[in-house]
């Protein structure tokens, strides 16, 4: 009962006239930058951080967790109408979404990806409600020893799950690391790389850093590739048209797919370092798995939109979970949140819901209250936002540059900070270009200090043995997981083939199930019970090569697992 | 100033330099440099108080070194397997867009754009160095639409100003022009 009195308590919080307005600004915004190609969430979090300068914490947070997933949101439109995904979340909009909009079916696309969405959201902020306490109550009993395994963790799981090279993930998080230390060293009072510079020994702010890596280094990254060049052939989409809304079908093709991707990306958000853009592939290969007509995956299939968009906003949602209770960022975009969250001189970690309730459960509310507003504004503004979409890169490149140096500029007034700014969106297009991650970095930078310091303490508290890592039973267990992890990817190929191959078979079962119940049916019809149905492949004949051959699925998911690498 | 090539990927590799001049060895070279010195400058920081306690050169170290050998085995494996380079740049050319070929030559431009645009926005202030940027990519990146080009680049820095200035208070550099 706790829960719910708590939640009342954040909508009452939260349901101010001036918080509902902060939180439809932020949603409209996170509209609009998700549906700018190449600029994500990260990025558009990060520049839209100086703007919440004026407001109160909560209002500030409230806003800042609407623009997160109005962003999540909004990537869709791009994917559906320009086959252009808004960031890598929505990769996997654009494999059915694409080909809907071709068919003339845009409409009823983005409003079913609209419906799908909202119900992930609905249902997991459900799920947060109830998970974070349980999760917070856990954590409440760690001490700095499980903490720094725990950072450790998470770091190791954002490397070894997302990511095509490790090495350069792992190069990337320890770049983060590094400039970490920039500073005074708490522990000593000791300067750290400041080379005299009165400027750089409160050490490097996190923020110029993110808009750096995600602002300018895809600009850059996409000017390098020649997106300036790009012409944008998009579809029309309008609310009059008659075929705008969806028909029953859709919604009863769309409604197992949603629930599965719901629950598929909560838990995957949830897990430190699996993001949506992991979720939604896993999504879509589950879906085409699963469904009894996996041969329309790729031209057109609602099930493939729904699942993808449902999965990658429960994985937002998800990745709640251990940035209020751990304080550890799941994602990119989590890290700025946190980054945010930060400034405003909260903690997020174990003891965020005991000493910050109303802040804690504020933002848990406002994701029911944000998605009724997205939902609304994102079926009833798909036109308009439809035509943001179309703004070329040659025209947005240079603003979004010029917004990120204002923005910078703006947070501490400092031009070195426009600097530092600078040089990380360089370092952001060259970590691009070379296969190293941004994310990692920007997290290990988020980590960097918690690292440290609970490794002092944990030093402190042992007399500096590292025997207490073995000694408490919690550590010793989160030592277990860290070496499963690290062994996780001699084990991989094993894992993901008995996994494809368990799925495909409850998918093929489905599929002969139903052709048996429609055999049935033809026969109680007084069906002549010629031999026509045989063309549609009966439980007897092996079933048609394109749907139940597994080594062709398994090429398939192969290629989106390509696909996971590549984002 | 900037031609649109369309490559076959096919061919890559082919008119390719050998491993050891690549961008990404290039790259990694110059990271290995940078991390030797971060280790260098962490080594001459204390690994232990004299208290006995973590000293400040205690997080440094382990990351200056790990990061160097992982740095170090890169660099190798790059010169190795250049080709490694484009796998990587094939898989992220995959998602989304056709391929419009490469343009370092803009980027140069954008980057030094980018350093004038923030050495003068102190001194001329935000609204005349906002548009002096916008102005020049703009011209290069959105040609024939000059009318355009000029409206963007006056209304946007002043819609910045206003917001950030005058609306949030957030305190932008007025430059040569007068506070408003």
């Amino acid at each position: 009962m706790d829960i719910f009195d708590n939640l009342a308590n954040g909508i009452v919080a939260v349901a101010t006239p001036m918080n509902l307005l902060l939180l439809f600004a932020g949603v409209l915004m996170g509209m609009v930058v998700g549906v700018m190609p190449g600029l994500g969430p990260s990025a558009g979090l990060a520049i839209l951080l100086p703007i919440t300068f004026t407001l109160d914490p909560t209002g500030a947070v409230v806003m800042l967790a609407a623009v997160y997933y109005g962003a999540m949101y909004g990537g869709t439109i791009t994917s559906v109408l320009i086959n252009t995904p808004g960031e890598s979340a929505t990769v996997a909009s654009t494999f059915d979404g694409y080909p809907l909009a071709k068919q003339g079916r845009a409409g009823p696309a983005l409003v079913i990806a609209a419906v799908g969405s909202f119900a992930a959201g609905t249902i997991c902020a459900v799920l947060i409600s109830i998970a974070s306490p349980v999760t917070a109550s856990i954590a409440a009993t760690f001490g700095p020893p499980e903490l720094f395994l725990v950072v450790v963790l998470g770091l190791l799981t954002l490397i070894v799950i997302v990511g095509g090279n490790k090495m350069l993930g792992a190069l990337s998080a320890l770049i983060g690391f590094a400039i970490a230390t920039v500073g005074i060293d708490i522990g000593t009072g000791q300067q750290r790389y400041t080379f005299g510079s009165v400027e750089l020994i409160n050490g490097i702010d996190f923020i110029p850093v993110a808009i750096g890596l995600f602002g300018v280094g895809e600009v850059l990254h996409t000017l390098w590739r020649g997106g300036h060049l790009e012409k944008l052939d998009y579809f029309n989409v309008s609310a009059r048209s008659k075929g705008f809304w969806p028909t029953k079908q859709d919604y009863k093709e769309s409604a197992g797919p949603i629930t599965r991707g719901t629950f598929l990306g909560f838990f995957v958000g949830a897990t430190p370092g699996a993001g949506a853009t992991v979720a939604s592939l896993m999504s879509y290969n589950l879906e085409k798995s699963v469904s009894r007509t996996p041969e329309k995956f790729g031209k057109g299939a609602m099930a493939g939109l729904a699942g993808p968009e449902a999965a990658n906003n429960a994985a937002s949602s998800g990745a709640m979970v251990p940035l209020l209770t751990l304080g550890i960022p799941g994602s990119a975009s989590t890290a700025v949140l946190i980054g945010g969250f930060m400034m405003w001189g909260l903690q997020p970690g174990p003891l965020l819901m005991e000493q910050n309730p109303e802040f804690a459960w504020g933002l848990i509310a406002s994701m029911f209250l944000g998605n009724m507003m997205l939902l609304l504004v994102n079926v009833f503004c798909i036109p308009a936002f439809a035509s943001i979409a179309r703004v070329p890169f040659r025209v947005l490149g240079p603003i979004i540059i010029a917004v990120c140096v204002l923005g910078t500029f703006t947070v501490n007034g400092s031009i070195v900070e426009v600097g530092v700014m600078l040089v990380c969106g360089v370092l952001g297009f060259f970590m691009r270009r070379f296969g190293l991650s941004p994310a990692a970095m920007v997290i290990a930078l988020v980590l960097g200090p918690m690292a440290e310091e609970t490794l002092r303490q944990t030093m402190i508290v042992s007399g500096g043995d590292y025997g207490i890592f073995v000694d408490r039973t919690t550590s010793l267990v989160l030592l277990v997981l860290i070496a499963m992890l690290l062994f996780l990817p001699l084990a991989a190929r094993g894992i993901k083939h008995a996994t494809a191959r368990a799925v495909q078979r409850y998918g093929a079962s489905r599929r002969l199930s139903e052709r048996a119940e429609a055999r049935r049916g033809e026969g109680g019809d007084g069906g002549t019970g010629r031999p026509s149905d045989g063309d549609s492949g009966g439980p007897g004949d092996g079933g048609h090569p394109d749907r139940d051959d597994p080594d062709r699925d398994d090429s398939e998911r192969g290629r989106s697992r390509d696909r996971v690498d590549s984002t | 100033m900037t031609t649109t090539h369309h490559i076959d990927p096919g061919t890559r590799t082919s008119v390719r330099a050998p491993g050891w001049v690549r961008p990404k060895t290039v790259f990694l070279a110059v990271l290995l440099v940078v991390l030797v010195f971060y280790t260098e400058m962490a080594f001459e920081l204390d690994w232990r108080t004299t208290a006995g306690r973590i000293g400040p050169g205690f997080f440094p170290r382990i990351v200056g070194v790990t990061s160097l050998l992982i740095t170090a085995w890169s660099l190798v494996a790059a010169i190795r397997d250049p080709d490694a380079e484009d796998e990587v740049v094939a898989l992220e050319d995959e998602v989304g867009d056709a391929d419009f070929g490469k343009h370092p030559r803009l980027l140069t431009i954008m980057v030094l754009a980018m350093v004038g645009f923030t050495a003068t926005l102190v001194s001329l202030g935000a609204i005349v160095s906002t548009a002096a940027f916008l102005i020049l990519m703009l011209t290069l990146l959105n040609r024939g639409r000059t009318v355009l080009n000029v409206c963007i680049a006056v209304a946007l820095p002043l819609g910045m100003y206003l917001l950030f200035q005058s609306l949030l208070n957030a305190g932008l550099p007025e430059g040569i022009l007068p506070r408003f």
